[in-house]
């Protein structure tokens, strides 16, 4: 894992995710993009390394949400955990199949945010909790695509070792 | 299919216990010692996000740009149609005020006269001072025939003194040309109604033994030929008995406005044979006519 990608990675996504996300897509319809390099280091890098970036991925979101240190931290180290011990089952089945895993991820830190948001007195945003965080798997899923292809073309320099590669058998 | 394998990796596991306990433990440090953390990793990200939130936001401005000058274009159009559609409306407007008030001044002549009624517009006015003359815009083609009554809100206003072929000379009550025959509306009393100059008017041919006094009104009497009884046509202002004279004095005031006189009605007998029966059917479709 090298250090310095990692940070300007880290740091890319989170102001592509707080900034450039924000003010070009409309409200729930903005995919996760932590949810996306979460995904993506899990599947790619060395089992210890992909929990590491997992954790480095879930603190990054929990600086760029303002809220308490180590809730996406924990919830990207465990989701991270689950993935690298079915991810030989993913690897070996055509590319699409880690899409669903990408939803289940963006699901996971969509329900996190909306439970922190009640849980901080919004309390009308639990009607809207479940289209919310629908949408936003569901965006995140069609990001995938386009933000995958953009991570395996940085493969080399970013340091997340290649082990296998997507869709063969 | 086997998604989980069936033992774990120690190592790995340890590994996943670690950062955990890191998570937990930043989770439960207060806020107070993670917020100087926060704040310096945030310091350089703040200044970055600023600078691309500030690109960002011009990108998706530009992009409204044109939808503006189109907008612009657009609202320039429809401020052009709105000062059409005023100018229309206003147009419309008057016409519509024009034709209601002929039409209320129809209204206000008595239905049982057997009269017809003939809505013209005063277009001008006699300069000279002592005159009190009016300008008719319907003339012999209409019907208008001499010594015909003008009504002006159910009031006698004058009579026609000279018709041409598409306007009329009326001369107003007040006027030395306008003579009606009118009775004292309280006592009956008769005497002529006559124009003084200058908008006065005169009761002559009133007896000495006659009933009458200030702010008595005088209507038309059944002696007036060419006009039906019981219209008013003047208020009594002053009574005087003159030595000498063999009848009393009575001034009189005409009851309508003259700065008012735009739209009034022109009495035509029916039974009036001065105008032809082809005449008289253009001068009834004229009236309707705004």
């Amino acid at each position: 894992m090298k250090i310095f990608p990692a940070f300007l990675l880290l740091g890319v996504v989170a102001l592509a995710a707080t900034v450039a996300a924000p003010a070009l897509v409309e409200g729930a319809w903005r995919p996760d993009l932590f949810a996306i390099l979460l995904m993506y280091a899990a599947l790619r890098a060395p089992k210890r390394a992909a929990l590491a970036w997992a954790w480095a991925v879930g603190l990054a979101r929990d600086l760029s949400a303002g809220g308490s240190f180590g809730v996406y931290a924990s919830l990207a180290l465990l989701a991270a955990f689950v993935i690298v011990h079915v991810r030989t089952e993913i690897e070996n089945r055509p590319l699409v199949s880690y899409v669903p895993w990408v939803a289940v991820v963006a699901a996971l830190f969509g329900a996190a945010d909306w439970t922190l948001t009640i849980a901080n007195g919004y309390a009308p945003a639990l009607a809207a909790a479940g289209r919310g965080i629908a949408l936003s798997a569901m965006a995140t899923m069609l990001a995938s695509f386009p933000c995958m292809w953009l991570l395996n073309r940085f493969n080399a320099w970013l340091g997340i070792r290649r082990r296998y590669r997507f869709g063969s058998s | 299919m086997k998604l989980l394998p069936g033992k774990v990796n120690p190592a790995l596991l340890k590994t996943f216990l670690a950062y955990l306990a890191v998570s937990l433990i930043l989770f439960i440090l207060p806020a107070r010692f993670l917020r100087p953390v926060r704040d310096v990793v945030l310091y350089p990200f703040g200044i970055v996000q600023r600078v691309l939130f500030a690109v960002v936001r011009t990108a998706a401005s530009a992009g409204r740009l044109e939808h503006l000058w189109k907008a612009d274009r657009e609202a320039e159009r429809l401020r052009g149609e709105v000062r059409a559609l005023e100018a229309e409306l206003a147009a419309e407007r008057s016409r519509r005020a024009t034709a209601e008030a002929r039409l209320e001044q129809v209204a206000r002549v008595p239905a049982e006269i057997a009269f017809r009624s003939l809505p013209a517009e005063v277009v001008a006015f006699d300069p000279a001072p002592l005159r009190h003359v009016a300008l008719l815009n319907r003339g012999e083609r209409a019907g208008v025939a001499p010594r015909a009554v003008v009504l002006r809100d159910g009031v006698v206003v004058g009579r026609i003194e000279s018709v041409g072929p598409l306007v009329s000379r009326v001369a107003l009550t007040g006027d030395p040309g306008c003579r009606v025959a009118v009775r004292n509306l309280r006592t009956r009393a008769s005497g002529v109604l006559e124009g003084a100059g200058a908008g006065r008017c005169i009761v002559k041919y009133m007896d000495l033994t006659a009933d009458v006094r200030p702010g008595d009104r005088f209507v038309t009497s059944e002696l007036a030929a060419s006009a039906p009884a019981g219209l008013q046509a003047a208020e009594c202002v002053k009574v005087e008995d003159i030595p000498g004279e063999i009848f009393r004095r009575v001034e009189a005031t005409p009851l309508f406005r003259l700065r008012e006189l735009d739209e009034v009605v022109v009495l035509l007998p029916v039974a009036d044979d001065s105008a032809g029966p082809s005449e008289r059917r253009g001068g009834t479709a004229e009236a309707g006519r705004p």
